[in-house]
């Protein structure tokens, strides 16, 4: 089950894929993917007993990068995904990477119910304040004001501060 | 239909006993006097005895709606005899009515020649008020071409349990027992199997369990000593394969169907799932055999609930969900993502009144469209449908073995009637059972996500095996590889190849059978629940003679190979459906024949009777 941890050392190159990263240049997400692996390669983990599960959202394309198990699922439901996977299996090192609207709009309950189950699985959430994939609408952590496509006269909405959600959790 | 008739001493009289081949008794009153559990103990005590029993609880979706009225009637019915029974029956021989509104929303199903039982301490100006009475039904004149036995329930049962500590309230709750009481004695049942159940129901409670057995001894002993009943009834037991049965609702035998075919592919099982009338007794069932491996998610949601059994099934368990038609539409997405990913599960709609929340606690068969086409896209999924409580776990077993066999989400349509109805189970030879083998491809094999079977199933590599890890997801993917694909003609390809593999498990599944002779004048086909109404009709028609067959389809997506076969060798198909006719218009355009629907959407199912005179109809009988 763990041949990769017994016989070699991994690198952060060998977390990578095949396949292209396909980010907008300069984005952010290039240096979080780039830190995961850095990250993962000195944990002393396997490939095989990790899985990345993500939702929608430019983050979620993250798994496809990754050469461990990956789950690219629905909009806002990877930690329902993941705890069907950990429930599943609990050997396996479960990852939930997801956005600021992925996680905090539209599956915000799911966000919530899965760190209060807290299941040992870990979430990254990148949040850069906006709907990134389908092209710059405010997203729920977007600064009171901000003016985008959806709200050309500023958002009316106050942010909510993710921290604060998973400690509310 | 009377058997023999003769007589016995009951306590310091004669009564005349009349062998009867079946009877239906129905319980009535209100949600919270304990009708439910009343018509269950009968069930029961039915069954042990030996009777075949079919069972319709009908209860209100309010947990207590006003006390009193006809919102908050609850009945339970159930038929018993010493022959098969298909149905819990058209009309009740025996109606115990608790209380006015009980009788009022009850009394039309009384047969002519019926009984009825009433608790007259009920009949107050307040209770006859709220039931919507302005006289009391029992005074006028009105029941008089019933056989009315008038027992002051309230009154016995308080006299039965005064010298226990039980004060109150609690002791009106005993009542439902003063009136089963009567009906073992009216029926000969035995007590034994009731007080059994007493002492371990409330063994923490010997206060409860007294006033029970006391009260239930006395409404027996009261229809024994009292001159009220001049007859009693008995029903033997019926000549049924031998073998050991136990009682079991569609729910439970859909819990151990799922667990069954787990064991059988010696795979542990995950249930994720919300709770939905009236699904969750399936939720209940499982979580109570952790011992078997059963891992039971109460989500947060619907959605989460079927993305959890996604993932599940990604982690390489037998993964299932079960809800209603409204859990179904929110799983919908989550569904398409099973679809696409293409991964075995099972999913449970035990179906409901609708649309919206409609009826929760009634019964219809209108989430059939919903289960062919409910999702965006071209998302095909194979549908099956039990027929009887008891095939809730065959079609759990051969759900599984079809999602395994062609990595597919399955949908399993069940209803209210089939979920809370019971029937005699005959426990099933485990060796009799189907084997479902599963295969992961090994680590570090030559492994492609989307390389396909001759079959058309791709392989279910699981996370843990080592060289074997990819990605996979809800968008399109090229074909082989699994790579994010998206090229116009290998979509197409896709999507016809999900569509084929659906079309392909056709070649690995039972025929249509047909009950009746292979030809003739007009078929009767229909499809889950209706199974048992449907069958009874038609034999009875048989039995006057007419050219009347049916078949069932268990398979509903894809049907079984033979089905345009079987309806062509008849002059006229009947489809009866407990919907606006869903099954209806996917026969006529897919085999071209002129049939004809047959309709009900009352929550009911149907009766024998209604069947029969639309069979008379088409025939022009």
């Amino acid at each position: 089950m763990c041949a990769d941890s017994a016989t070699v050392q991994l690198t952060a190159k060998d977390f990578g894929s095949d396949q292209d990263v396909r980010w907008c240049p300069g984005c952010g997400d290039y240096a979080i993917l780039s830190q995961v692996k850095k990250v993962l390669s000195t944990l002393g983990v396997s490939r095989e007993n990790t899985v990345f599960v993500s939702g929608i959202g430019c983050s979620s394309r993250f798994p496809y990068y990754m050469n461990t198990y990956g789950f690219h699922s629905i909009h806002g439901r990877a930690p329902a995904v993941a705890t069907g996977v950990k429930v599943a299996n609990p050997e396996l090192d479960v990852w939930v990477v997801t956005g600021d609207g992925d996680a905090l709009s539209i599956g915000g309950n799911h966000f919530l119910h899965a760190i209060r189950r807290n299941l040992d699985i870990n979430i990254l959430l990148f949040n850069n304040r906006i709907y990134g994939l389908t092209k710059g609408q405010y997203s729920p952590t977007s600064p009171f004001g901000k003016r985008t496509k959806s709200s050309p006269v500023g958002s009316v909405d106050y942010p909510l501060y993710p921290l604060s959600v998973a400690i509310g959790a | 239909m009377v058997v023999k008739t003769q007589t016995e001493n009951s306590g310091q009289r004669q009564v005349e006993v009349v062998g009867l081949e079946s009877t239906v008794v129905r319980f009535c009153g209100d949600s919270g006097d304990g009708m439910q559990l009343a018509g269950t103990q009968l069930t029961n005590t039915s069954a042990i005895f030996g009777n075949d029993v079919s069972t319709l609880p009908d209860f209100p979706a309010e947990i207590r709606a006003p006390i009193g009225t006809l919102a908050g009637v609850s009945g339970f019915q159930l038929a018993f005899g010493s022959k098969k029974l298909r149905t819990p029956g058209d009309q009740v021989d025996v109606l115990i009515a608790m209380n006015p509104a009980a009788l009022k929303a009850n009394i039309a199903d009384l047969d002519g020649d019926g009984a009825l039982i009433v608790n007259e301490d009920a009949f107050t100006k307040g209770n006859l008020s709220k039931a919507g009475y302005e006289n009391n039904p029992l005074e006028t004149g009105e029941l008089d071409k019933y056989r009315v036995f008038r027992i002051p329930v309230d009154k016995l049962n308080t006299e039965a349990c005064k010298d226990t500590e039980l004060t109150g309230r609690a002791v009106g709750r005993c009542k439902n027992f003063f009136a089963l009481g009567v009906v073992y004695w009216l029926y000969g049942r035995p007590m034994e199997p009731t007080l059994d159940w007493i002492n371990s129901k409330f063994g923490s409670k010997p206060a409860v369990a007294e006033a029970n057995t006391k009260t239930l001894k006395a409404g027996y002993y009261y229809g024994e000593t009292t001159e009220i009943f001049t007859v009693k009834y008995t029903i033997a037991p019926a000549k049924i394969e031998a073998g050991r049965y136990r009682k079991l609702t569609g729910n439970e035998a859909m819990a151990l169907g799922l667990i069954a075919a787990a064991k059988i592919a010696k795979k542990p099982l995950f249930y994720g799932t919300y709770p939905i009338t009236p699904a969750s007794d399936i939720l209940h069932e499982l979580a109570r055999h952790k011992n078997y491996d059963v891992s039971t998610f109460q989500a947060e949601d619907e959605i989460a609930a079927m993305a959890s059994v996604v993932g599940a099934a990604f982690a390489g368990v037998f993964a299932a969900t079960g809800t209603s038609g409204p859990g179904i539409a929110l799983k919908a997405e989550a569904i398409g993502l099973g679809i696409m990913a293409e991964l075995p599960m099972v999913i449970v709609n035990v179906q409901r009144g609708g649309p919206s929340t409609g009826l929760p606690t009634k019964t219809e068969q209108a989430d059939l469209a919903q289960a062919l086409w409910g999702r965006n896209g071209e998302s095909p999924m194979c549908v099956l449908a039990p027929q009887s409580p008891g095939d809730c776990f065959n079609i759990a077993i051969e759900a599984f073995r079809i999602a395994v066999e062609f990595m597919t989400p399955v949908m399993v349509l069940s209803d209210g009637y089939l979920a809370n109805g019971a029937e005699p189970w005959k426990i099933p030879d485990v060796a009799s059972l189907p084997t479902i083998t599963v295969t992961h491809p090994a680590a570090n094999s030559d492994f492609q996500p989307y390389r396909r079977d001759e079959k058309l199933t791709r392989p279910w590599a699981i996370p843990g095996t080592a060289g074997l890890q990819h990605r996979i997801g809800g968008l399109e993917k090229e074909d082989i590889t699994g790579d994010v694909c998206y090229d116009p003609n290998n979509h197409e390809h896709m999507i016809k190849t999900r569509r084929k593999k659906i079309d392909n498990i056709a070649d690995f599944i039972a025929p249509l059978e047909v009950f009746g002779e292979d030809s003739g004048d007009l078929l009767l086909l229909g499809w889950g629940g209706t199974f048992g109404s449907i069958t009874a009709a038609v034999e009875k028609a048989q039995s006057e003679g007419l050219s009347v067959s049916s078949a069932h389809l268990r398979h509903l997506d894809p049907m079984p190979k033979n089905t345009g076969e079987v309806l062509s060798r008849f002059k006229k198909v009947l489809i009866p459906e407990l919907n606006m006719g869903q099954l209806l218009p996917i026969i006529r355009g897919r085999y071209l024949v002129d049939a004809v629907g047959f309709n009900k959407v009352q929550g009911k199912p149907f009766m024998i009777n209604e069947i029969m005179s639309k069979i008379k109809e088409m025939l022009g009988k």
